[in-house]
């Protein structure tokens, strides 16, 4: 006998289970339809005409696609762990302290996140060439301009996300320590950053991914010599969308995906990963 | 024999900005004692812990513990230690590793640690506790784990603020008899900061009252109840039922007082002189009965205005003739038949002048 549903028992209305399916579908049907292209035998790459790995081994056979992949695993870590130290740091500072001008610092910070991207690489595009910034560097430092234009967007997210996770923090948690005879350092390491923890990596996470895709700021502020992968896949595309590409992007996503559970894992209560 | 005392507290001041939080309080604390500092919120009792932990710097004054000065120390510096009113319990440690962490930021040898968290763990009470996570914790489990992890560093001053305000009340009464014997067991000062009088009533040795930032009287439980100095203690300290009145003169060794309601007085002379005073009587040294007692003392006819039941003894609200109400207190069980309690009905209050506490202001 079935009774008639409750109503909090959201998930036995047949409307919203369907508006739930509709929702997944439309987010995730593209990717599935781009991975499983990327094994389709057509050079076109319209309609299915077989199974093939043949564009992988082509994919991983184009030097100038790896060298782009290479580049932007490069700035996007390089970029993740300056952001992530700087963004931590104006946190904690924006948490701890009152100073004169604060509201400003922390409208400022934010200012990157709000201003069209497009803007923003102009902007560091006219930057650069104002300051002269040496173009030509043998490689790993020809990268250091799109890196910096990376932070310059990545920080805030960081800032923003660990300042929330800081928000909750009690602020006696830091007295007890020093209470019981911890210094500030020790306060630091042994109780202030494993509070931050979850803020830290979910911010990481975040301007990871930010700086892996990221293609407006890179096209303005990358040399002529240096690709990065979403600049690539462009350029890749305007002449024909070989199935090349979706073995390209299907990497990327595992990557991405990969990257997104080991972030998962570290976030768990260590309980779970003592047993 | 005096020893020296373990805390002392002169004319130490705190202000934010404008606001005095602590005047020119001036506090000497022994060995081995229970303190407790009572108040309402605001009244600076916190503030006041908070310096001798070394969370605020006193704007003046200086403050010694154990013959040293702290004034200016470092709050890890200090031969203190504080339970903190949240408990501060680490969220992202096993209780055994909250209660070490004293021992392991400063350096003691770690073959040391493991049996002293056991013993700290023990003496709370919570012995095969360590591996649990703070979450997996009642809140007066988290509490013990508090008291464990600043005991464990054998402070010679136990800091503890607002310590049983979070526990219910059965839960705060157990409390309160476990703090006490631990202290006995440990034989360490604490000191406690509380706004609940009965939780100080019941477990320090001596009590500071405090009230806008300035120590009222320091006294022990019984005699500030039994002789409060000014009638915010009276007040502040259990029920009391005020009357304002006037010191006319002394005879004989005896303070002549004029009092609203109860007439002349003679009250034991305090050397005071003439002028405005107050008298205090507690409920519970006033009798209540339906006829006109015989005994000595001073009579008072009155209406019964209200009731409340609490248990142990009744509240009993009696309206006089110039409208003021009295509290008087009864126990419950020795209630005697005659007297009718029905709102409205005639009765009469004994008191005797002895029970009288004058006040000056």
């Amino acid at each position: 006998m079935s009774e008639k549903a409750g109503p909090l028992d959201y998930h036995r209305k047949l409307w919203l289970r369907l508006w739930m399916a509709a929702t997944f579908l439309f987010l995730y049907a593209p990717i599935i339809i781009l991975i499983v292209f990327s094994f389709n035998d057509s050079k076109r790459n319209i309609v299915w005409r077989g199974f093939t790995l043949d564009y992988y081994a082509k994919a991983f056979a184009n030097s100038s696609l790896i060298e782009a992949f290479t580049n932007s695993l490069v700035i996007a870590v390089v970029a993740t762990v300056i952001s992530t130290v700087i963004g931590a740091l104006i946190a904690l500072a924006l948490w701890r302290f009152r100073f004169s001008g604060k509201a400003a610092t922390e409208g400022a910070m934010a200012l990157p996140i709000v201003i069209p991207e497009i803007c923003m690489g102009v902007a560091l595009m006219a930057f650069f060439i104002r300051v002269g910034w040496p173009s030509g560097l043998p490689w790993p430092l020809s990268l250091s301009a799109i890196t910096i234009g990376h932070v310059a967007f990545c920080f805030p997210f960081v800032a923003i996300v660990v300042r929330a996770r800081l928000a909750g923090f009690d602020r006696s948690l830091e007295e007890a320590s020093k209470d019981l005879g911890a210094s500030e350092w020790q306060t630091l390491m042994r109780v202030t950053i494993p509070y931050m923890k979850p803020g830290l990596v979910a911010g990481a996470l975040l301007s990871m991914t930010l700086s892996l895709d990221d293609f407006v700021i890179t096209f303005f502020t990358s040399g002529p010599e240096t690709l990065t992968f979403p600049v690539k896949v462009y350029s890749m595309v305007r002449f024909g969308a070989t199935p090349e590409v979706n073995a390209a992007s299907t990497i990327l996503i595992l990557i991405t995906i990969v990257l997104t559970l080991i972030a998962m894992r570290l976030q768990r209560p260590d309980a779970e990963l003592a047993q | 024999m005096t020893h020296p005392p373990m805390v002392t507290i002169e004319q130490v001041t705190k202000k934010f900005g404008e606001v005095m939080a602590v005047g020119d309080v001036s506090l000497d604390i022994r060995p081995n004692e229970f303190f407790a500092l009572l108040g309402p919120s605001g009244c600076g009792k916190t503030t006041l812990l908070r310096m001798i932990a070394g969370f605020e710097a006193p704007s003046g004054g200086r403050l010694t513990i154990d013959g040293e000065d702290m004034t200016r120390v470092q709050p890890n510096r200090r031969p203190v230690n504080m339970v903190f009113q949240s408990y501060a319990v680490f969220p992202h440690m096993s209780v055994a590793d909250n209660v070490a962490y004293g021992l392991v930021v400063t350096g003691v040898p770690k073959d040391e640690i493991a049996p002293r968290v056991e013993e700290a763990l023990k003496m709370v009470r919570l012995d095969g506790y360590g591996p649990r996570r703070p979450d997996q914790l009642s809140g007066g489990q988290r509490q013990r784990v508090a008291l464990a992890r600043a005991l464990i560093k054998r402070p010679k001053v136990l800091l503890l603020d607002e310590p049983l305000s979070a526990l219910d009340r059965k839960l705060r009464e157990e409390m309160q008899l476990e703090l006490v014997r631990l202290q006995h067991e440990v034989g360490i000062t604490f000191i406690i900061v509380t706004h609940d009088q009965e939780e100080a009533l019941s477990m320090a040795d001596r009590i500071a009252v405090m009230d806008g930032g300035r120590l009222l009287q320091v006294a022990p439980p019984a005699e500030l109840y039994d002789r409060p100095n000014c009638r915010m203690v009276a007040d502040f300290i259990g029920k009391t039922n005020f009357f304002q009145g006037r010191a006319t003169g002394t005879e004989n060794g005896e303070l002549r007082v004029d009092v609203e309601d109860l007439g002349e007085l003679r009250l034991p002379d305090d050397g005071g002189g003439a002028g405005a005073i107050e008298i205090a009587i507690r409920p519970e040294k006033i009798e209540l009965s339906s006829d006109q007692p015989e005994s000595a003392g001073i009579a008072l006819a009155g209406r019964i205005d209200q009731q409340a039941f609490f248990g142990q003894a009744s509240h009993i609200y009696v309206r006089l003739p110039s409208d003021r109400r009295i509290v008087c207190h009864r126990p419950h069980g020795r209630e005697d038949r005659q007297t009718t309690l029905t709102p409205g009905a005639a009765c009469w209050l004994t008191l005797d002048p002895t029970d009288i506490r004058l006040l000056r202001s």
